[in-house]
């Protein structure tokens, strides 16, 4: 599966996040353990398509840091009331982090959505150079960031590139506005032509996103 | 006995002779890893689990770590599980209960 190393990585962060817990005498055991069951999670054929497997195995990762973090004196065998302390205060800190991390995606979401909002408004009413230019500029950004070998990211090449399009006609057509160069209704049209671009590019950038998911791949240790 | 103890101790006993390990578990008992964990740490801890890892693969995947009942951990929990069926059994309508006051 593609993405399978950096979804293990991620596993591996939360698991030896959640072995930093435990005593010193068992963590390595755990964490060993725990790993072992990260790429058996994710190459289970039971366990559905590999997007979902890769969901499965970091709830797994990140349930184990929850259990380390609830009761990390059940791991030692200590009595079981030992480690429930502040089980209620935890979980109400574990739940806040949940939601926080909710939020956060869905406030991502919700801003490339009106991003995306913002960029047809501009189309529709005119343009204006202090939104086209940074959106060229910060874009051109993230297409240079998506052609170093170590973030190479077809998803993102498509999206910055879908964004530089749009961006560059929305410009052309306000320095034309500015200037008085040439008829507005023809750099309206090209504007909307690029946005017609920037949106293939942009069904492009989520064909990736899908593949990334779920293209298999030779296993890494193959 | 806890919902998780009962279900873990029911895997566990639907084949007692079998190695299972942690995500084998977690799939059979339907619990999620930061319960199951603690539970067999706690069973371990009382002698009623035992663990094991397994020869490393020669692929070059990591050992995993099984576990099993112990003898003792078979009794107990046939034990427990046997005395939760019989109190499931007596039921909530059997229990002693004080009269109704207009029933006096």
């Amino acid at each position: 599966m593609r993405g399978e190393r950096t979804a293990l990585r991620v596993g591996e962060t939360l698991i030896s996040l959640a072995c930093r817990r435990l005593p010193a005498r068992i963590r390595q055991e755990r964490y060993q353990e725990w790993l072992a069951e990260l790429p058996v999670i994710l190459r289970d054929p039971g366990a559905g398509p590999a997007p979902v497997r890769v969901v499965r195995m970091l709830a797994f990762a990140a349930d184990t840091l929850r259990g380390t973090a609830l009761a990390p004196d059940a791991h030692r065998g200590a009595h079981r009331g030992a480690g429930a302390r502040n089980t209620a205060a935890e979980s109400i800190r574990w739940l806040g982090t949940g939601l926080l991390l909710l939020g956060g995606l869905l406030g991502c979401a919700l801003f490339l959505l009106a991003y995306e909002g913002c960029i047809i408004y501009q189309l529709a009413t005119g343009p204006n150079l202090a939104f086209s230019v940074p959106l060229v500029l910060v874009n051109l950004g993230f297409f240079a960031a998506s052609r170093i070998p170590r973030w190479a990211s077809p998803g993102l090449r498509w999206y910055s590139m879908s964004k530089v399009v749009v961006g560059a006609g929305l410009s052309i057509w306000a320095i034309a506005g500015l200037s008085g160069w040439g008829h507005p209704l023809l750099f309206a049209i090209i504007s909307y032509c690029g946005y017609a671009i920037s949106v293939a590019c942009l069904s492009m950038a989520v064909v990736h996103a899908v593949r990334y998911l779920s293209r298999p791949q030779h296993r890494a240790s193959g | 006995m806890t919902a998780p103890l009962e279900r873990v101790f029911r895997v566990f006993l639907d084949d007692p002779a079998a190695l299972r390990y942690g995500y084998d578990l977690m799939k059979a008992a339907g619990l999620p890893s930061g319960t199951l964990y603690p539970l067999l740490a706690r069973l371990q801890a009382r002698g009623l689990v035992a663990s094991a890892w397994e020869t490393p693969h020669q692929d070059g995947e990591r050992p995993r770590r099984y576990y099993h009942l112990t003898g003792e951990g078979i009794e107990v929990a046939r034990l427990e599980l046997a005395q939760l069926s019989a109190r499931r059994r007596r039921g909530p309508g059997r229990q002693v209960r004080p009269a109704p006051a207009d029933a006096r």
